[in-house]
């Protein structure tokens, strides 16, 4: 195992499942008993579903008691006691950083209102994993994610690379690929990359294009930490083969406030197969629940994770349904020491059909909201692909309907133009429209499945020899 | 371990809330102009102590 200098993770690392689940429970008993006491929309909660917090014994008894929640209840919150909600649970002049949901879901942005102690933590979560991955003190950390915004993986990276005492470029959004690769060229000494997957995907092919061997060119590299997207175990099986270094994962949200689990020493594949992501279980409580029953998933099974934030003072989440879909892995599992709860790396699905494109969160019912709005668009097909530079595209095959035939000349471009913006606006990505006839789209029927994800393909052939 | 004489986790426990009790009376006490940055040191030195706090009866003593 890696040299932790740390007393906190080396003690952390070398506790029984006992031990964390008593220390898990101590810091939960407290953020149950002060979002109660101080919190409106919790309050209110517990007393509708008139919990009883001294019945709340274990984690069992948490289960059992406390109800979930979700998108919708934080959205009646806010509509309720706007803008923050009653939710946020802390004075106004205390919210010193506003992180909203991306809005691309067609129902509404979450609103998080965090204070000091929240950036604080923010940065924390972004640092922990990426120490646990080797990040360390002086290390050259190239930053490929967008820095800024209203997101948590905005501001979170670049909290985290401070804490870490890292030199950090964050070099994500108005660079292109190649002016990363000189600037890398440049400075040489890069230890570290946070990029989300598809982005490490699209850096090392232009690698590859240039003919630039990364062993050779950054001998100091040690991480790669992708975050984001699922991929396949080939993919980086070849992504480790090529830069001669392990691949490793996280796994966050804005619910979580950054990084909620991580790849250990193995790395994002373990012996041919999916490694694990251990969650950082003293900070939150991760249940991961067949969502269908609300019972745990057992080992091997899939389920839902249901969030709780631990150490989290602004707009806290308690049993929060996230809809992301991981398989459980034995806590127990003896290719690693720690005993925290885990899930297999690479795998992250969703219940629900969303789907994550470029770090958005994109539901196709935001997309036929704005193409049915128009007559004028009979049908469509939706298709997410890793083009030949290894860039997640989306493509969309529109069939007109008969008002189109109505359109003058020049009104059908302009149509398409319209749409193109409105498409960007309400999801954040940029969509390919394609006019094709309707005999090339399938017949939907039922339960309507209009979207393709190919990325998976697509990365499995990208980089092949 | 590569540092001498380090603190046991407990007594860096124990100093992160004396930071938080100096800060809190800063707040309360010192100069306006300076709160905001009162209430930071004390908010940070509360999330030090969250990442400090990792053994149960920890806990129940801060």
């Amino acid at each position: 195992m890696q040299r932790l200098d740390s007393q906190v993770l080396t003690r952390l690392s070398a506790m029984s499942r006992e031990e964390i689940l008593g220390l898990q429970f101590a810091k939960l008993k407290r953020q149950l008993e002060r979002q109660y006491h101080g919190n409106a929309f919790y309050r209110a909660r517990f007393d509708r579903a008139k919990v009883d917090l001294g019945r709340v014994c274990d984690l069992d008894g948490f289960s059992a008691i406390i109800p979930t929640m979700g998108k919708p209840d934080c959205l009646a919150d806010q509509t309720a006691n706007p803008p923050f909600g009653a939710r946020v649970g802390v004075s106004r002049r205390e919210v010193v950083m506003v992180n909203l949901t991306g809005g691309t879901s067609g129902q509404g942005q979450e609103v998080y209102g965090r204070t000091n102690h929240d950036v604080a933590m923010q940065g924390y979560l972004h640092y922990l994993p990426w120490y646990l991955a080797g990040l360390r003190q002086g290390d050259l950390a190239l930053n490929c994610v967008p820095a800024g915004g209203l997101t948590t993986g905005g501001w979170g990276p670049g909290e985290g690379f401070r804490l870490a005492g890292a030199t950090a470029f964050s070099v994500g959004g108005g660079m292109s690929t190649d002016a990363k690769i000189d600037l890398m060229l440049r400075f040489r000494d890069f230890a570290f990359i946070y990029a989300s997957t598809s982005y490490l995907h699209t850096l090392t092919e232009a690698l590859r294009k240039r003919h630039i061997d990364p062993k050779v060119a950054f001998p100091k590299m040690r991480t790669l930490f992708i975050a984001a997207e699922g991929y396949p175990v080939d993919w980086a099986l070849r992504i480790q083969e090529f830069w001669g270094i392990p691949v490793h994962e996280g796994y966050g949200s804005t619910q979580g406030a950054g990084f909620i689990a991580s790849t250990c020493d193995a790395g994002a594949v373990r012996d041919g197969r999916r490694g694990a992501m251990h969650v950082f279980d003293w900070h939150n409580v991760v249940e991961i629940l067949d969502p269908e029953t609300l019972r745990p998933a057992k080992a091997g099974e899939e389920g839902e994770i249901v969030l709780t934030n631990l150490d989290i003072v602004g707009s806290p989440v308690i049993r929060f349904r996230t809809g992301d879909k991981v398989r459980v892995v034995d806590p127990a599992d003896p290719s690693c020491s720690r005993r925290w709860t885990a899930f297999e790396a690479g795998g992250m699905g969703r219940i629900d059909d969303m789907m994550k494109i470029r770090g958005n969160n994109i539901w196709p019912a935001a997309v036929d909201q704005v193409l049915f709005r128009t007559k004028a668009i009979s049908e469509y097909a939706g298709r997410v692909y890793t083009s030949d530079s290894g860039r997640t595209e989306v493509e969309i095959r529109l069939a007109l309907g008969e008002e189109a035939a109505a359109l003058a000349d020049g009104q059908l471009p302009t149509l398409l133009d319209g749409i193109r913006g409105e498409l960007k606006q309400v999801t954040n990505v940029n969509m390919e429209l394609r006019i094709v006839d309707r005999t090339e789209l399938p017949n939907y029927d039922y339960k309507t499945r209009r979207w393709t994800d190919e990325r998976k393909a697509g990365l499995s052939a990208g980089g092949k020899k | 371990m590569n540092r001498q004489n380090m603190l046991s986790l407990e007594e860096q426990c124990a100093s992160v809330q004396e930071i938080i009790a100096i800060a809190a009376r800063l707040e309360a006490n010192g100069d306006p102009y300076l709160e905001a940055q009162y209430t930071h040191l004390k908010e940070r030195a509360e999330a030090l102590r969250s990442i400090l706090e990792v053994e149960a009866e920890v806990l129940s003593a801060t």
